[in-house]
């Protein structure tokens, strides 16, 4: 097996002293930051991107991924024990998980919560080996057209998926493609909206806007809040679920990691689609869905192996195609970019150690993860007593230094500390700053590749529709805008919305 | 605290966050940033100059701005009719005065950064946090302010050899 | 608890050590006092592109030999923007002492303030000497129905505006002497700029275009001696020995063309004092021919067998400038 072979030389990419390092640390500081409610992984990434510049790009993604399905399994933990949710895609484990607590039953719910991520993480593992090489080989036929079309329906879906206004969504998304046309034109190379400061003729920088807009506009909003200690601490006993609880959620597992593969490829997918879309399903399976609220381990298992195995297969689309379906992968591709490495169906041919090395990398995550949190579980515990105001102190400091050193431009800084006045004030008014970055990265790939397509058909719109990879992706384009037009309208009438309303709804009943 | 890799954090309701959403204080909070957009979006429109436009089929430099600007007014202008009153909270006046100092202290550390270096900066803003924001002892805050600066410029002066503006600090011992 | 806050920081610093932890410091004692003249200090080298780019890598080594060479460290600033303008023009501000100097490429100098405001011209910069270039290669995929440079004329002739050609961006030089030979040689060619090489190459093995004119870096020599691809032609004013059997585009009826190339030159500012700029010159000289330099150059591809010093260079700036002034605004103005 071909890929196999790569995957054993990849390994022996992981397993220097080196790169050992950089793993343990990633999903270390994912943990650490997982059970921290208040910096999540977006924000935490923003912060260390300036950081990965002196590394290897290999040792650099590793340790970026490493931060994000680490995060996956830290915020069950605050999600279990507290009713905190350390991050957004274990906030719907907090129903189930935290009635165990009280139950006394804390412990199975954080050993099942481990378990099943590793083992949805490890499936998905396996699966990104296998789709990615694949994918690859296809999307070297992927054209101009083909790039736009996709462009299109990550934006679609981010917007539409992302939030529950999508009015807010569809404006951020535009405000932050908007504000990656600042920069030369990507044709013409002729310098646009530069409100003639040469700091503006190469646009703006990406790690400036993301560190501003989640780092800074996170911490700020932390200290509004004046966050101090935390509620008391469900007690833990004994970790290791019983062989009823493994019975009873062994199946939730199996789903869970079939649900979240597919969706974290999705674009707009990601860790709390699939967790939601998890939890709706074992409610909807379960012979007694009125356990659910009430400590039933299944509502525990399958979302925490949902968004674990999301979290892994994200990376298909980014390593293959170059795009990011969400906006940790957006930041990732800004760590690779800032490398000079521009992923696509080239990177696994060009870069075998890189992509290879990564994949090997998250096994070896995923086994760290589950010593962690099993039997280290405790430890991280403690890390809920660390005033987050001196953590955000420090931070701050070193993001500041940090995207100095990137163009050695005082400039980039106060580009930073208004986007992150900005970050705090769409938080406060209910704007997410998610689509906006993933429409910034996206922005300039969508333009590119539309004036691009214009270019090589000379003209003519129906290039996107006559080839059949891009006509089939923009049909789905179609359906999806035209399904929730239409759920929208059914909803004014009382009716059920589409799909992913249905979703979103199941999950909150 | 939502993680806004997902974008959301999902409904809900038996969950209670620490801090309950306030109930929108209303029009301004939900109105004045249509307001904004609206004004960012003229702004961009008067920064257009001489940009060719193209057509669809011909799309010049300024077809996708011009796209985007018309976009952003427009589904602004939806938002006046929609209610947009989702995740909205109220700026209450201690709160928001805390934010604002708190962005004083990174400006004010952007300027001591360029006039006289990185460990100054530093001190001066971890001071002005630790003490001044979030209350924290005198001795922490000290022993912080002092270290967490000189633990960055050597890591990244000394270790990775970036260059700061004129260190007056460093230059006691003779660094740069 | 500030046991635990403390833990923090040293946990984020220790990372951060960490993580440069093979770059080690580059501050070699720089026993400058002993030296009669230049080079009395430091000196720092601006790179106007991104760190890790092409531009960025040959900076680097060239300052590793200069360090070799000196005795006192370089250091690297990279300053993006605008094609390379903008640290351009952050060099023409600098001190004349030959402690500042700049990587940058030719067409950052002599073309970019043509089309732009950005601050200075050409004659606000020496240029010290040319540290390589890389001539763009016309490409084919080897399947093509193109097999002479000729076939592709021909065929965009019958077909006006149909054959796709990918460039590395617009402003390009090998990008600008395909929109010469569409306007002065009428031979409609459909340009279709991507972000950068790899990018192009991409889409010529996709057949999303028909031809494409990078350079002849390791990617595409890797596709040519796999026999996926076929060159043409090449843009520069003579035959290169790499590719000797492939035909320039002078020689092919296109004159005119020959300024396709992607030069990348050491400049120093305006009213460096000749002595200096001559010891840059002749240190640039060894530097490039220096065998680690050389291999980190690419220089069998890319460092020219005949070293061009700061005299012949500007000239040859100039030369193309006044050749390309015209066309460049109406292109781009």
């Amino acid at each position: 097996m071909d890929s196999l072979s790569s995957l054993i030389d990849g390994f022996g990419v992981v397993f220097t002293p080196e790169n050992l390092l950089f793993v343990f640390l990633g999903v270390t500081i994912g943990t650490v930051i997982g059970v921290l409610p208040g910096l999540g992984p977006t924000a935490t990434i923003a912060l260390l991107l300036p950081i990965t510049y002196g590394i290897s790009p290999e040792a650099a993604i590793m340790m970026l991924a490493g931060v994000y399905y680490g995060s996956m399994y830290g915020g069950t933990i605050t999600s279990v024990l507290l009713r905190i949710p350390g991050e957004a895609a274990s906030a719907i484990t907090a129903l189930d998980g935290y009635e165990m607590t009280k139950q006394g039953r804390g412990g199975p719910a954080l050993g099942i919560a481990a378990i099943g991520s590793f083992i949805g993480g490890t499936v998905a593992i396996v699966g990104l080996a296998f789709v990615a090489p694949l994918l690859a080989t296809w999307a070297v036929r992927f054209g101009p057209p083909e790039y736009a079309a996709l462009t299109i329906l990550g934006l679609v879906l981010v917007t539409y998926l992302g939030t529950k206004s999508t009015v807010k969504s569809i404006i951020v998304a535009l405000f932050g493609l908007l504000l990656a046309s600042i920069g030369p034109d990507p044709i013409r190379g002729t310098s646009r909206f530069n409100f003639d400061m040469p700091e503006l003729f190469s646009g703006i920088d990406l790690v400036a806007i993301a560190m501003g807009l989640f780092g800074i506009g996170e911490i700020m909003y932390n200290l509004e809040q004046r966050i101090k200690g935390t509620g008391t601490i469900g007690k833990i006993d004994r970790i290791l679920p019983t062989k009823d609880d493994w019975k009873q959620s062994r199946w939730s597992i199996f789903r869970g990691t079939l649900l979240g593969f597919p969706i974290g490829m999705l674009p707009g997918g990601g860790g709390v689609m699939s967790s939601l879309a998890s939890y709706a399903a074992e409610k909807k399976i379960a012979k007694d869905p009125s356990r659910f609220g009430k400590g039933a381990i299944e509502g525990v298992a399958g979302p925490e192996t949902a968004n674990n195995a999301s979290s892994i297969s994200a990376f298909i689309p980014l390593l293959t195609l170059g795009l990011p379906s969400n906006a940790v992968l957006a930041l990732i591709l800004g760590a690779l970019m800032m490398q000079d490495i521009t992923p696509g169906p080239a990177l696994i041919e060009e870069q075998p150690e890189l992509f290879w090395g990564v994949i090997a990398s998250m096994f070896v995550g995923n086994l760290i993860l589950l010593a962690l949190n099993l039997p280290f579980v405790g430890i991280f515990v403690q890390l809920l007593r660390v005033r987050i105001g001196i953590i955000g102190g420090i931070a701050l400091l070193v993001t500041l230094v940090g995207v100095y050193t990137i163009s050695y431009m005082e400039f980039d800084m106060w580009v930073m500390l208004a986007a992150g006045l900005v970050g705090y004030l769409m938080r406060k008014t209910g704007f997410e700053p998610a689509p906006l970055v993933l429409a910034f990265v996206l922005g300039s790939v969508l333009e590119v590749a539309f004036r691009q397509s214009m270019l090589l058909s000379n003209g003519d719109l129906s290039i996107f529709v006559s080839r059949p990879i891009s006509g089939s992706i923009i049909a789905v384009v179609a359906l999806v805008v035209a399904t929730s037009v239409f759920g929208a309208i059914r909803r004014r009438r009382g009716g059920k919305g589409g799909i992913v309303e249905m979703t979103k709804q199941l999950a909150e009943d | 605290m939502t993680d806004m890799t997902d974008d959301q954090l999902p409904d809900i309701s038996e969950v209670p966050t620490e801090h309950p959403p306030t109930r929108g204080t209303g029009w301004i909070a939900s109105k004045v940033p249509l307001l904004v957009m609206i004004a960012v979006a003229i702004l961009f429109h008067t920064q257009m100059g001489d940009m060719e436009v193209g057509s669809l089929t011909e799309p010049g430099p300024g077809f996708w701005p011009r796209v985007l600007i018309v976009g952003i007014i427009l589904f602004s202008l939806v938002g006046f009719v929609a209610d947009l009153k989702d995740g909205i909270e109220s700026f209450e006046l201690s709160g928001t005065v805390r934010v604002l100092a708190g962005f004083g202290a990174l400006a004010a550390f952007v300027v001591i950064f360029d006039n006289t270096g990185m460990i100054l900066a530093g001190i001066v803003f971890l001071m002005l946090w630790l003490k001044g924001l979030n209350g924290e002892s005198w001795r922490l805050t000290v022993i912080l302010a002092l270290v967490t600066p000189l633990l960055t410029y050597l890591l990244f002066v000394e270790a990775l050899g970036v260059r700061f503006p004129e260190d007056l600090i460093a230059s006691l011992w003779g660094g740069r | 608890m500030k046991k635990l806050g403390i833990g923090l920081v040293a946990g984020v610093l220790t990372l951060s050590l960490a993580a440069c932890g093979g770059s080690g410091s580059s501050d070699a004692g720089a026993d400058a006092g002993a030296a009669d003249g230049y080079p009395e200090d430091d000196i720092t080298m601006i790179v106007t592109y991104a760190a890790g780019g092409p531009t960025d890598i040959a900076g680097r080594a060239v300052a590793a030999a200069f360090e070799k060479e000196l005795g006192v460290s370089v250091v690297v600033e990279n300053v993006e923007g605008a094609s390379g303008a903008v640290g351009s023009a952050q060099l023409s501000q600098a001190r004349p002492d030959g402690l500042t100097i700049a990587m940058t490429t030719a067409s950052a100098v002599s073309r970019v303030p043509l089309i732009e405001e950005v601050g200075f011209t050409q004659d606000d910069v020496i240029p010290v000497g040319t540290v390589t270039e890389g001539a763009g290669v016309i490409l084919v995929p080897a399947d093509s129905p193109y097999k002479t440079i000729d076939d592709l004329v021909e065929a965009a002739k019958k077909n006006p505006d149909k054959i796709t050609i990918g460039a590395a961006g617009a402003q390009t030089p090998q990008a600008v002497e395909i929109e010469r030979m569409k306007s002065e040689y009428d031979v409609p060619l459909q340009l279709v700029p991507f972000q950068g090489d790899a990018p192009s190459l991409t889409a010529l093995l996709g057949k999303n275009v028909d031809a494409i004119v990078p350079s002849y870096n390791a990617a595409v020599r890797a596709q040519h001696e796999a026999g996926a691809i076929r060159p043409l032609a090449i843009m520069g004013e003579e035959r290169a020995d790499y590719l000797p059997e492939v035909p320039t585009l002078a020689e092919s009826g296109f004159e005119d063309l020959i300024y396709g190339v992607s030069t990348f030159i050491l400049i120093a500012p305006k009213g460096t004092p000749e002595a200096v700029v001559a010891k840059l010159e002749e240190t640039l000289e060894a530097a490039v021919k220096d065998p680690d330099t050389y291999k980190a150059l690419d220089g069998d591809v890319l460092v020219p067998e005949k070293f061009t010093g700061s005299k012949d260079l500007t000239k040859k700036m100039k030369d193309e400038s006044a050749a390309l002034k015209d066309v460049l605004q109406e292109l781009f103005g």
